[in-house]
């Protein structure tokens, strides 16, 4: 599935943010989007396939991984990863630059 | 169970009749070549849903139909290996598995009527190869240019016929997305 969040670099989608976000402790498929969904307050909304999709884009760029200990065995637990967390804070530090900037015209 | 006869070319409006008749009380069980097959139930009970599988990897198909069942989908079947007819609990909103326009793109591409992927190629096929056999025949040159001209103006047909689909497909796909024109330049690129 070839999506926009296979850039290497730049600006992450707002899709891969809030996955990234959402794995910073364990969560399956369905958790990651209700968690999403909640804490946007249903402003982002993502599609079972969107979703699928883009773990599967994360995992092959290592930024995220599959959970060793699958306790029930089946549903699929994923944690980001040393290298995705990485990614995640050079993204948090250009949104607070982003955000710095517009406060200093704006606010 | 209720049988009815339909054909549908289009994602889309299928599931509008699917999510009708489920509305009237008809659950849709199975589909099988223009057949669907209904069971009687309570009203409104639930979405559907009709999505190419995508894959043809067996384990991969296999990963990502446990991903749609543990996020609350239910696969009710799936239809010649490729497309897949799911169905969630009814809610207030509505039900989507391809929020991402790219996911979008690849449903509606993998829409496409049988006609543009099968039946036109084989069209095209069948002439190319009626053309050379004008020339194996024992007949007049008068005969073989007659039936190669025809040939090749099938042909011709053929090859227009199918960049006409085929960019009706495409506005048609960007016209339900309403898309930008930047956007637009590049999936015509892409398609065409």
């Amino acid at each position: 599935m070839s999506t926009s969040e296979n850039r290497e670099s730049g600006p992450l989608t707002e899709v891969v943010f809030y996955i990234l976000l959402a794995l910073h402790q364990p969560r399956h498929g369905y958790g990651i989007m209700q968690y999403i969904e909640e804490i946007t307050k249903g402003r982002v909304v993502m599609g079972a396939g969107t979703l699928y999709g883009a773990l599967n884009t994360l995992q092959k760029k290592r930024w995220i991984q599959e959970l060793d200990d699958q306790a029930d065995g089946r549903k699929k637990e994923f944690i980001i990863t040393r290298q995705g967390r990485a990614m995640f804070a050079i993204e948090v530090k250009r949104i607070k630059q982003l955000l710095k900037h517009a406060q200093k015209i704006t606010a | 169970m209720i049988v009815i006869n339909k054909q549908f070319i289009d994602f889309d409006k299928e599931e509008a009749w699917l999510d009708d008749m489920a509305k009237q009380g008809l659950n849709l069980q199975r589909y099988a070549w223009g057949k669907y097959y209904f069971e009687k139930c309570e009203p409104g009970q639930y979405q559907y849903k009709v999505e190419p599988l995508g894959t043809n990897d067996a384990k991969k198909k296999q990963e990502y139909l446990d991903f749609l069942q543990q996020s609350g989908i239910e696969v009710v079947m799936i239809h010649q290996k490729s497309r897949m007819y799911l169905r969630r609990q009814a809610a207030d909103t509505p039900f989507v598995v391809h929020t991402d326009i790219n996911g979008q793109i690849q449903r509606y591409r993998a829409a496409r009527g049988l006609w543009v992927q099968i039946l036109i190629p084989m069209a095209f096929t069948a002439a190319v190869l009626a053309m050379s056999v004008c020339f194996t025949l024992n007949i007049s040159a008068l005969a073989k240019g007659i039936a190669f001209g025809t040939s090749a103006v099938i042909v011709l047909a053929g090859v227009a016929i199918y960049i006409f689909a085929l960019l009706l497909l495409t506005i048609d796909v960007l016209r339900r997305l309403s898309v930008n024109n930047a956007f637009a330049s590049r999936f015509f690129g892409a398609s065409l």
